[in-house]
């Protein structure tokens, strides 16, 4: 803004509202150091950066779709499961809305899973990033409690029994378990009560994400992204505009997360969901394979490899939890696994056994899969209990000088 | 800082920058269309769905209505009135089409399809009442606002400005018709 | 580079990995599969015969009415007569005469809706006409899959899971309802006609889905390349 080119008549017409505007309201000109030409990324982020505002748009996708479907949708468990298929034969267009939430939700797991990836292989959880990272991880935790309650809407039997079955995890806490379950149901059972609430809520959180997205960026505002090498830049030749650099990269990642995603919509918009769905809420028949959607199962599995039901529960709840002190179990000075070699193989392993558990939690919890989904809860586990022993014997290879 | 790192190659930039400007557009161009195909499923999705617009038609069976009386159905979520007229409600109505009452001039004859039945709107054109039967004209009188209709459902006394509407029907046969 | 490879392969086996196991039915050629054009208006209108005729003794459709078929090429005068002749209107919902409760008491069961029965079975389309061809009395047959018998009120199924089903064949030999064409009602021919009316009373936006799918994606492809020049275009002269 340094320098205001000679006055034109054209100009002033665009100019003087804007500075008009600025005077009173600087909101165009937060919004250009947000995320616009005022804010300098790293020159070398590779297209693994790109999960970030593909989350940001996977959310605006879900937030949209979601507001027209629930002027379509009836939180009644005499009406809900009626509705949703209204909304696919009758009102105009509505099954690509619903096929577009519903195939929208898998997909927003798949690119936060990968933000997540990113975020661990280059170390962006560490200082000065932690306040940073714990906001990921609380976004992580809403959304997950935002898919739980979404799934229950449909009222299928999936849905029910999912429901049921989540909801009665919460019977562990100690003295007061039965009693924090039964008021979450607002009866003695999953029932009109609980779907009406969890309507409310799967309505209301996505906007508090909204909010907790704000501050992901606030923070990460302090001291800029990351990058691949994870070492701080040194020279301002080391950085870029955001705008146009990284927003053309953005809309180039967005197109290519658009083909998978609308193909699926078109042509696969149930291959990610279960069949059982399809048959309404009885509570006096349970389906005979209770499956959490895909983007539960590690966890689903870590809950069943404990023999115990309330250590199973801590365990599930833990091995999300442990992420908020990942940045002090992790002491090595150096961020990006590229230069840390037992670390990366770590991470590799890490990811490997959430691919595992993921698989051995779409099996039933029998024999060979018990046993082998306990390995992998240990090696799970063991990625961050190993971590502070790693970061003290591992030499690190050279750091570069600055950021290639 | 909008500057771009370009200084070693001066002379390539204005190509550069050219060629840059115009993929800018296209792209700019092609995505903004692209959205906004994308909000039309979604604007599409509150206009009336199937199972609306399959009730948006209703067949009337005539001989269900008494001659001389009046009967309110319900078509579209609206009352609409259809009066089997008399011989002389029926002259009644034709001698008002000379009449210098008429807030809005319309013959009797244009008003209906069969004269002996009388299909409007059961909803007042001031500000969307149901008129009740009643009134100095052998009509209507709405009880929100006292505006009078004739026995043509024309209007006669303010403060509505226009006749009772007349939805569009169709005899199917001679005592059947369907509105919409 | 190497860790945004290894992810990108991750991220397209993760739902093939976490998909669930299907029950194991033959698997047919339908040609709602692939691309088609348009729903065979032959094929729906003998599956509609069967459905209505057979099935809807005892099963509803209650997603469908008449009046629906008239977006997949019937006309307004012909569903009129087709509802006419169950003594319906075009806008009255499919409803079996069975009442629920009768229902219960002669199966012991809730007979299920099949408006979405392909949707709603592992198998899908496949699933619902393996069982309607899967009856069987071989004595040997039921011997080897139910070794303690048939339990009473079921019958033996092959493609049911567990063997015994609460339905008895509802297909119970050839020439069971009279086709509008030259088509012969065989047994097979009954229970594949049925499958393709309840693969369109499941999902009747099938084929309109599919087709935009394909404008979609031939415009995100050229948008995606277009995106991909410009950004090569701007980032020319970083590095």
């Amino acid at each position: 803004m340094a320098n205001i080119p000679p006055k034109k008549v054209e100009e002033d017409i665009i100019r003087q509202p804007y500075r008009w505007l600025e005077d009173r309201l600087p909101i165009i000109s937060f919004i250009d150091n947000a995320v616009g030409r005022g804010y300098l990324a790293p020159k070398n982020l590779n297209y693994l950066w790109n999960f970030g505002s593909l989350a940001g748009i996977a959310l605006v996708i879900q937030i949209l779709t979601g507001l027209f479907l629930a002027m379509h949708y009836k939180a009644d468990v005499n009406l809900a499961f009626d509705s949703v298929q209204h909304i696919m034969r009758d009102v105009q267009g509505g099954w690509l809305i619903r096929n577009l939430h519903m195939v929208g939700a898998s997909f927003f797991f798949i690119v936060v899973y990968a933000h997540i990836a990113r975020g661990l292989y280059y170390g962006s959880y560490k200082k000065p990033r932690e306040v940073l990272w714990w906001f990921g991880i609380v976004i992580f935790l809403i959304m997950m409690a935002t898919a739980f309650l979404g799934y229950v809407l449909p009222w299928g039997q999936m849905s029910f029994w999912g429901a049921t079955v989540i909801t009665n995890l919460l019977s562990v806490i100690p003295f007061i378990g039965d009693d924090v379950v039964i008021w979450l149901w607002g009866g003695y059972s999953v029932g009109d009560p609980t779907l009406t609430r969890f309507y409310a809520l799967h309505f209301l959180l996505p906007f508090v994400i909204v909010g907790l997205v704000v501050i992901h960026i606030w923070a990460l505002h302090m001291h800029g992204s990351n990058n691949p090498t994870g070492i701080d830049l040194k020279k301002k030749s080391e950085a870029i505009p955001f705008h146009p650099y990284y927003t053309i990269k953005d809309v180039f990642g967005l197109g290519v997360y658009l083909i998978p995603f609308c193909f699926m919509v078109f042509y696969l918009p149930e291959a990610l969901g279960h069949t059982d769905n399809y048959i309404p809420a009885d509570p006096m028949v349970t389906p005979a394979h209770i499956v959490p959607e895909w983007y539960f199962l590690p966890f689903y599995a870590i809950l069943r490899a404990i023999p115990i039901k309330e250590l199973g529960v801590v365990a599930m709840f833990g091995s999300i939890l442990i992420l908020f002190i990942l940045p002090w179990l992790d002491r090595s000075p150096v961020r990006s696994a590229r230069y840390r070699p037992w670390f990366r193989q770590m991470v590799y392993i890490f990811i490997a056994s959430v691919f595992a558990l993921g698989y051995l939690g779409s099996q039933p919890p029998e024999g060979i899969y018990v046993i082998m989904s306990q390995f992998f809860t240990a090696v799970y586990f063991g990625f961050f209990l190993l971590l502070p022993l790693v970061a003290k014997l591992e030499t690190p290879k050279p750091l570069p000088k600055e950021i290639t | 800082m909008a500057n771009k790192p370009c200084t070693d190659t001066p002379c390539a930039c204005s190509i550069d920058d050219s060629k840059r400007n115009f993929l800018t557009r296209v792209t700019t161009t092609f995505g903004v269309l692209g959205a906004a195909c994308a909000a039309l499923p979604f604007i599409r999705s509150m206009t009336p769905a199937d199972n609306v617009k399959a009730l948006a038609t209703l067949e009337v069976d005539l001989t269900e209505i008494p001659e001389g009386s009046n009967k309110t159905y319900l078509w579209r979520g609206k009352p609409v009135f259809i009066w089997h007229r008399n011989a002389q409600q029926i002259a009644d109505a034709k001698k008002a089409d000379a009449s210098d009452q008429l807030l809005d001039p319309q013959t009797d004859a244009e008003r209906v399809q069969n004269e002996k039945y009388l299909v409007v709107m059961g909803v007042c054109t001031h500000l969307g009442c149901v008129p009740i039967q009643g009134g100095e004209h052998g009509g209507w009188r709405c009880p929100c606002h006292g505006s009078q209709f004739d026995n043509s459902g024309r209007l006669r006394r303010g403060p509505a400005s226009t006749n009772l509407e007349i939805p569009p029907y169709a005899f199917i046969d001679d005592t059947t018709i369907k509105i919409g | 580079m190497r860790f945004l490879l290894f992810s990108f392969i991750a991220l397209l086996l993760a739902p093939a990995a976490f998909a669930g196991g299907a029950v194991e039915v033959e698997k047919h050629d339908w040609d709602f599969q692939g691309l088609p054009k348009e729903w065979d208006k032959d094929q729906l209108y003998r599956g509609y015969a069967v459905a209505t005729q057979v099935c809807m003794t005892c099963h509803g459709m209650k997603y469908i009415n008449h009046r629906q078929l008239m977006d997949v090429g019937f006309t307004e005068a012909e569903v009129k007569a087709m509802a006419a002749e169950l003594n319906m209107s075009i806008n009255d919902k499919l409803v079996s005469g069975l009442e629920p409760e009768d229902a219960k008491e002669l199966y012991g069961k809730e007979v299920p809706d099949l408006s979405l029965i392909n949707k709603a079975r592992a198998g899908l389309a496949d699933y619902t006409y393996a069982v309607l061809v899967g009856y069987s009395e071989d004595p040997d047959e039921i011997h080897h899959a139910l070794p303690d018998g048939v339990p009473e009120g079921a019958y033996y199924n092959r493609a049911f899971p567990g063997h015994a089903i609460a339905m008895p064949s509802p297909l119970t030999g050839p020439d069971l309802v009279e086709y509008h064409d030259e088509t012969e009602a065989s047994i097979e021919q009954m229970a594949k006609d049925v499958t393709y009316f309840l693969q369109w009373t499941a999902e009747p936006e099938l084929l309109e889905r599919k087709k935009l799918g394909v404008y979609v994606l031939l415009y995100l492809l050229i948008f995606t390349v277009l995106a991909y020049l410009t950004k090569r275009a701007i980032w020319r002269d970083v590095h």
